[in-house]
């Protein structure tokens, strides 16, 4: 499952950057955390386009729509298994090789008052004020767009970009997914939707064994085995699954369970 | 055998995700032609501004 996880965060990281070509650069919402300032995004960002409305446009029927559909689809799944944000901080994980510096127990809070934090200052302000500051921005555009474009001037936002980039990996070794767990305002949104969406992690209760090594693995920290699968802050990576030896846990792709 | 009460929570799960698909997918339908080009603008002209570049 690990090899079928680490595939599929290649293929989103390949699929998010086909914009290189012009026409294929689309107005589909994407369900990552992913850049559309990228010079090869082909999507938009889904915090990016809901602070474009609040900040000029109508209400963001459309994008609230788009993520309707993909929480009801997959909820967080998009984070586990495709989110190129959620990609580096896996690498960072994996380069790191040991458990987290800082054992904290997942909020899911935080990332409500980033939301409507972002949407507020953006309304407030009529600028995507998020975007100055995004450490996805500053890594997949921020810092391409430099190499790609050396006209280009370092603004002061430049330097907030690196800034926040640099104190997020720091971040990312300490604690496993640290923005996912904490501070992704798009990880909220579709959090909301586990407990409904058709794909999700699925515990047997019957052949749970009550062993705990699932919560173990968890790279959320989730502490509790009913969490897993339907709390907001479960990613649905499924290394809770490989790590279960009475195969308590399963992939379920239902509209009915 | 499933209880009356297990089949009828198991049902309501069912409605429930198929009245928010539909909301969900009405949405998309129903607004894309007025704001999907709003969206893709912000794809094909980057906000240089936004990146702190350009000065």
């Amino acid at each position: 499952m690990a090899r079928l996880r680490w595939a599929t965060q290649i293929a989103a990281l390949i699929l998010v950057n086909i914009g290189f070509v012009q026409i294929l650069k689309t107005g589909v919402v994407c369900p990552f955390f992913y850049c559309y300032g990228c010079p090869a995004a082909a999507f938009a960002c889904p915090i990016g386009s809901l602070q474009t409305f609040a900040a000029v446009g109508p209400f963001p029927l459309y994008a609230i729509g788009s993520l309707g559909v993909f929480g009801l689809l997959a909820g967080r799944f998009w984070c586990g298994w495709g989110c190129p944000f959620g990609t580096i901080q896996d690498v960072v994980a994996r380069i790191r090789r040991r458990s987290d510096t800082w054992a904290l127990r997942p909020i899911a809070w935080p990332k409500y008052v980033v939301l409507a934090g972002t949407l507020l200052a953006a309304w407030i302000a009529a600028d995507t004020l998020f975007c100055k500051v995004c450490p996805a921005g500053s890594l997949f555009a921020a810092i391409p767009q430099r190499f790609l474009s050396s006209e280009l001037g370092f603004g002061t936002y430049f330097y907030v970009h690196i800034g926040t980039l640099v104190a997020a990996v720091v971040l990312f070794f300490l604690v496993a997914r640290f923005w996912c767990r904490y501070l992704c305002p798009l990880g909220g949104v579709l959090g909301l939707f586990n407990r409904v969406s058709i794909l999700r992690v699925k515990l047997d209760r019957a052949k749970c064994t009550q062993c705990q090594k699932c919560l173990a693995v968890c790279p959320t920290g989730i502490v509790n085995i009913d969490d897993i699968g339907t709390s907001t802050d479960c990613i649905q990576c499924g290394k809770c699954i490989e790590s279960c030896p009475s195969d308590a846990l399963h992939i379920s792709a239902s509209l009915i369970n | 055998m499933e209880s009356l009460s297990h089949l009828r929570a198991r049902w309501g799960k069912l409605t429930a995700r198929l009245a928010l698909t539909a909301v969900a997918v009405a949405f998309v339908a129903a607004f894309a032609a007025s704001q999907y080009d709003l969206v893709r603008d912000t794809v094909r002209f980057i906000c240089i501004n936004c990146l702190g570049l350009g000065g």
